[in-house]
């Protein structure tokens, strides 16, 4: 149970960062809210060319902070199957302990 | 172990680092941020599949005194075998954002592909000896062959056929090609999940143990 928690509370920690990064992008990806933001305006701007198929920054952001969520949310599945198994271990323990009594 | 425990302290720093600390990458921009996610993915799955291949040679070098080594095996297997699909999910979004298409048979994507497939017959052939008392064995000596083989697929196929994967961390010119920023996240990533691959590894294999015991205390009763 409590890794199950900890799962949850590192997934809401990255949807946490997730908002973080799309409210103040240009500072923050360089840790420096001040002279770096046009610098990384010339990255973070690249105009989406729609003959190439070529994403925008943005959007490779948001598919980049998607495919961790998922990463994360096939691990927090994992991890509630095995607290599940041994739910039922503890389970089977406790049947077989009153049986013996 | 106290040390794995650290893995909920690094991962959380790893995720922060990997979206604020580290800068985009020139060339790939903010697609570059699935390094940090893909790379110690991939890398636990090899970690996993190696200590499985080790754990089949004990069993087989140990015999009847292997304690359980072939269930170990097949533990690290299949944690092996989810970060394996994890890292070949997130490798194919990349491949999207970074050269316009989901799969393009690239010889590390080919490779992976025949290694995850491997695995596929390994679990098979696991599932189909249920009730053979040479299971242990059998699958051992399998997972040898397929421990042999990784390393051919992993680490010399995409090297002798031309790839547009980038140079690996592992390179002939024997240097870390990242910056700073970019090295000291990937490091902290590359812990962060090789700690989560140790903490999943002994807490199965403390479930099978126990299972096995419950299995034996309930046969004797």
């Amino acid at each position: 149970m409590k890794r199950t928690i900890t799962a949850i509370a590192l997934t809401a920690l990255l949807i946490s960062t997730f908002f973080w990064n799309t409210g103040t992008t240009d500072g923050l990806l360089y840790g420096n809210t001040g002279p770096a933001a046009p610098v990384v305006k010339e990255y973070g701007g690249r105009p989406e060319n729609p003959a190439s198929g070529a994403l925008s920054e943005e959007v490779k952001l948001y598919a980049v902070t998607a495919t961790v969520l998922a990463i994360w949310s096939v691990l927090g599945v994992y991890l509630f199957l095995l607290d599940r198994r041994i739910r039922r271990l503890e389970n089977r323990i406790d049947n077989s302990i009153r049986g013996n009594e | 172990m106290i040390v794995l425990r650290l893995v909920y302290l690094f991962m959380p720093v790893g995720i922060i680092l990997a979206f604020l600390y580290a800068p985009a990458e020139r060339l790939m921009g903010e697609a570059s941020r699935m390094l940090y996610f893909h790379v110690p993915l991939a890398w636990v799955s090899v970690l996993a599949f190696l200590i499985a291949g080790v754990a089949s040679v004990m069993h087989l070098v140990r015999g009847d005194d292997s304690r359980n080594l072939d269930i170990k095996a097949y533990n690290s297997a299949s944690l092996g075998f989810l970060f394996v699909v994890l890292a070949t999910a997130a490798g194919s979004l990349w491949s999207r954002m970074a050269w316009n298409a989901f799969w393009n048979w690239d010889p590390r994507q080919s490779s992976i592909i025949i290694l995850l497939l491997i695995y596929v017959a390994y679990f098979s052939l696991w599932n189909a000896l249920e009730n053979n008392p040479n299971r242990g064995r059998i699958t051992s000596v399998y997972l040898i062959f397929a421990m042999v083989s990784m390393p051919f697929f992993v680490f010399i196929i995409p090297r002798v056929f031309l790839s547009l994967h980038p140079d690996t961390l592992i390179n002939p010119r024997g240097t870390v090609l990242l910056g700073d920023r970019m090295k000291v996240t990937l490091m902290i990533c590359l812990i962060s999940f090789t700690l989560l691959y140790f903490d999943l590894f002994f807490m199965k294999n403390r479930i099978s143990r126990m299972e096995q015991r419950l299995e034996e205390s309930l046969d004797n009763e």
